[in-house]
């Protein structure tokens, strides 16, 4: 723009100055981001995530695709039970002991049909755990939305990211390596599991 | 205006130690919250020298063992150990923690220095015995502060890299004084774990 134009354009800009909205006033979308940051924000979901990532990157391309699936339609339906059946509390642990279970598959480095089955189990566990406390529907279904978008967007990151160690390290560099990553993972969920459940 | 120059030299010396003198501590990490507890946890096997030792022990030995020890020595130690520390949070009695791991330093140091070869097996039976102890007293001396579970990822890590660092040194034998020069550091353990045992 060249001339008075870009004169007037500055003074428009100068005088109707508003509020910086970078935060979006669109009501109820904070729940949205509170469920999308909880698989990631809270231990038990975020261990069983980051199991389940490391044993679908070691699973291979065929097996993870089947364990990825499963892993959206039961954290749906974790997610959707308590509309049913109340939402449940104290159930965190599940998630732990699946993924406990998980890190242990990854530690054997026999990774098999046993990957999809966890799946299964984390996609439920990590579904409870996060289902939106009751509430107005709207609100409610708006959360969780959010944590069904971060759970999958955190499997997904793990996943990819085991993926490329995968493409970079191939054969038995990358098993020492996703078995140490999933020696340390067993060491911070036992020690974590006595802080949280522990006397 | 050589007076005004004067002025200049004095103000640009004056603000830095004017800053310097009435500076207070920096509290960019005010040691509590997710980042308090990682970084007490990173920082744990780190500021026991006894512990520091063995640790990097492990791996100077896991070099001397060759595969598949070598790998298999720095996933059973941190899970031993977590195993450990949760038996420490849970208060179960553990006798001699102190007297086992000033051991561990003296024997994990003479297994170095005379360059002992043994099955992986039985390696990882005298290293989890150590880490047990290791464990234990990390579980125990837990800050209250701390977040639990950053305490737990920082911890695990922390382990783990001195692991790797043991494991990188002891790369050296591939060269003859390189060789020496691990057998050395292994009498250094060794006399530092004796000096614990002793103290």
């Amino acid at each position: 723009m060249r001339g008075p134009g870009r004169g007037w354009l500055a003074a428009a800009l100068l005088l109707a100055p508003g509020w910086a909205l970078a935060h979006s006033p669109m009501p109820g979308i904070e729940g949205f981001y509170t469920g999308l940051l909880h698989p990631a924000g809270a231990p038990e979901p975020l261990l069983c995530t980051l199991a389940l990532g490391l044993v679908l990157g070691m699973a291979g391309p065929a097996l993870a695709r089947r364990g990825w699936v499963l892993y959206l339609g039961a954290l749906m339906a974790g997610l959707v039970l308590p509309f049913a059946a109340g939402t449940p509390a104290g159930l965190e642990w599940i998630a732990l002991a699946v993924a406990l279970a998980a890190a242990v598959v990854a530690l054997s480095g026999a990774v098999h049909w046993l990957a999809v089955v966890l799946c299964g189990a984390g996609g439920l566990a990590v579904g409870l755990g996060s289902a939106p406390d009751p509430g107005p529907v709207g609100a409610v279904l708006i959360t969780a939305a959010g944590s069904f978008v971060g759970a999958n967007l955190l499997l997904l990151l793990v996943f990819g990211g085991v993926d490329v160690v995968r493409e970079r390290l191939r054969g038995i560099w990358f098993l020492r390596a996703a078995q140490v990553a999933a020696g340390w993972l067993i060491a911070i969920i036992l020690m974590w599991g006595a802080f949280a459940y522990g006397p | 205006m050589p007076g005004h120059c004067v002025f200049k030299r004095f103000l640009l010396a004056a603000v830095p130690l004017f800053g310097l003198f009435a500076s207070a501590a920096a509290q960019a990490h005010a040691g509590h919250g997710v980042a308090g507890g990682f970084l007490s946890g990173l920082a744990h096997p780190l500021v026991g020298l006894d512990h520091l030792v063995a640790m990097v022990a492990v791996g100077l030995w896991g070099a001397f063992l060759r595969a598949p020890a070598i790998w298999v020595l720095p996933v059973i130690f941190p899970l031993i150990m977590a195993f450990g520390a949760m038996l420490g949070v849970l208060g179960v009695y553990i006798p001699a923690v102190e007297t086992g791991i000033a051991l561990s330093g003296v024997i994990l140091g003479l297994l170095i220095a005379f360059a002992i070869r043994m099955p992986g097996a039985a390696a990882a039976v005298i290293v989890s015995a150590f880490a047990i102890f290791h464990g234990h007293a990390h579980g125990t001396e837990l800050p209250d502060a701390a977040n639990p579970f950053a305490y737990a990822v920082g911890f695990v890590i922390a382990t783990g890299l001195l692991h790797l660092g043991g494991i990188g040194l002891g790369s050296l034998i591939r060269w003859p004084a390189g060789t020496w020069l691990v057998r050395a550091g292994g009498v250094a353990v060794s006399v530092v774990g004796a000096v614990f045992l002793i103290a």
